[in-house]
């Protein structure tokens, strides 16, 4: 096994490959706040990539209500338990998080996925992880937003909602695609070396003519993002929309294009880009990339179960009403300042989050023109002054994409439109 | 009346409360005002959506910390983010 650095654990860790990183690499920012389950997202990438027979359990973007669903069901909380097991109470972390690019989030003590030796059977299995079952793939969003009705009168409805069944406590909506991991668990266990990382923008894809569906990837990738497709008897995943990122795709006339799930979100929590990558695996610095500065400088957005060891590039903003604890496991130990900086945004965060889905091209550099203080106050016993902005979008070629202020108009469609397209 | 659990019922209703600390609600209630007061909601739209049972999260977050905190909270909210003009 080769050692690699990884960032995210703030320490070298094994890994089965040697170290090798892409010129840039495809990651993303979802803000958890503002996700409402629409499902759009889901729905754009099913229409677009696995909407064919066989298909049929295949979705590669979802959102599943935390802490109650998964897709496939119980997804993070078996994973979670594996590890436990693999190493009992060792899921720690030391120190505190620091301005150390290489240890941003202080450093991981435990094992991850590729660090479990004894739990790994047989010997020749490099990652820990479970293959789901059937019954775990099909119903998506079962146990989660859906009302039961009436405890003993079943088939009948209430006539006013507000008798139906609620989550008396908190939960939120967790969106997810493959994460494009720097170092995938996937392509780890692969015995066919069908999974390759791509150098011009590190997004993971499966050679179909390579593989066999000996289903290796299903069963090691955490997240649970590569999926078998029976009637082809092979496995299939995310493939980020490359055409689109490559701006190959009609629409986006040879610029680099966002995926079809970003482009769909509704609630605009996505932003989606191509950060660029150091030698040895970090990012670099690149102040005013929006992904960059989300992750890096502002530091609002962290990765999703960092402990897993993969690396992953989706990145979250935590939802600031759930649990710490709970956050914690999640998000790892940035989740406190990830949250007292979006709570409490300076003036480049607040322009910053003004870029989310105002264009479906990606965006490489941001620059803020300041405007002129519109407001001074308090919230929750804070000082509040608040500036309008200007925010503007520039695209790969540096041209402008869009320029847009924190007090952005709102335009509100006259009742007798109210349903027109 | 109380239907016993079916353990083989797909549709049984397994999630639990989970325990959160009683400033849970009050947070929630301040990024439903903040999130929506920065959409263009102004006062009286947002105080709606809280007093309005099929919104269950805020309607819970009303029931639980009372009208007159969540008409702070609302006020507090379109105070920073409610000058929107169309």
């Amino acid at each position: 096994m080769a050692k690699v650095h990884n960032w995210q654990l703030g320490r070298e860790m094994t890994y089965p490959y040697e170290a090798t990183y892409p010129e840039r690499q495809f990651a993303f920012v979802f803000n958890i706040n503002r996700c409402i389950a629409c499902q759009s997202c889901t729905m754009a990438c099913k229409s677009t990539w696995t909407f064919s027979k066989g298909q049929e359990q295949m979705w590669w973007a979802n959102v599943e209500t935390k802490p109650y669903g998964g897709y496939p069901m119980f997804w993070d909380m078996k994973i979670l338990e594996l590890m436990e097991k693999a190493n009992p109470d060792g899921t720690r972390w030391t120190s505190r998080p620091s301005g150390d690019p290489k240890a941003p989030y202080g450093q991981f003590e435990g094992r991850t996925i590729f660090e479990a030796e004894r739990m790994l059977t047989p010997d020749s299995a490099r990652v820990l992880g479970y293959l789901p079952t059937d019954e775990e793939w099909n119903s998506p969003n079962i146990y989660e937003d859906n009302p039961v009705g009436q405890r003993g009168a079943p088939g009948e409805y209430h006539k006013t909602g507000e008798q139906l069944p609620e989550h008396k406590t908190w939960f939120f909506y967790l969106a997810r695609i493959c994460n494009h991991c720097s170092y995938p668990a996937c392509l780890a266990a692969c015995p066919r070396k069908a999974i390759y990382k791509r150098p011009e923008d590190g997004i993971v894809l499966i050679d179909q003519s390579e593989c066999r569906g000996y289903r290796k990837c299903v069963e090691a990738c955490p997240y649970k993002k590569s999926m078998y497709r029976g009637n082809t008897r092979v496995s299939e995943k995310c493939v980020a929309c490359y055409p689109r990122i490559e701006g190959k795709d009609p629409e986006s006339k040879g610029k680099p294009m966002e995926t079809r799930c970003m482009a769909a979100c509704i609630g605009q929590i996505r932003l989606q880009g191509l950060v660029k990558m150091n030698r040895d695996g970090t990012w670099a610095e690149d102040r005013y990339n929006p992904i960059y500065y989300l992750v890096h400088v502002a530091k609002v957005a962290l990765p999703l179960y960092p402990q897993f060891g993969t690396e992953p590039n989706g990145y979250y903003i935590p939802p600031r009403w759930v649990p710490r604890p709970y956050l914690r496991q999640m998000f790892g130990p940035g989740v406190d300042q990830a949250i007292e900086r979006y709570e409490n945004p300076d003036r480049e965060l607040l322009a910053v989050l003004q870029l989310f889905r105002r264009s479906n091209l990606i965006i490489y550099r941001y620059e803020v023109k300041e405007g002129p203080k519109v407001y001074e106050g308090t919230l929750r016993g804070r000082r509040v002054t608040l500036y309008n902005d200007t925010v503007i979008a520039y695209g790969r070629d540096g041209e402008e994409i869009f320029r847009t202020t924190v007090e952005e108009p709102i335009y509100v469609r006259p009742a007798k439109h109210a349903n027109s397209i | 009346m109380t239907k016993p659990v079916e353990y083989d019922d797909p549709m049984e209703l397994i999630g639990v409360e989970l325990p959160a600390g009683s400033e849970a609600m009050r947070e929630m209630a301040y990024v439903l005002g903040e999130e929506f007061a920065r959409l263009g909601f102004d006062e009286t739209r947002l105080l709606r959506v809280f007093r309005n049972p099929f919104y269950t999260g805020p309607h819970r977050a009303l029931r639980v910390l009372g009208e007159q905190a969540v008409e702070e909270i609302v006020a507090e909210c379109v105070g920073i983010w409610g000058r929107r003009k169309e």
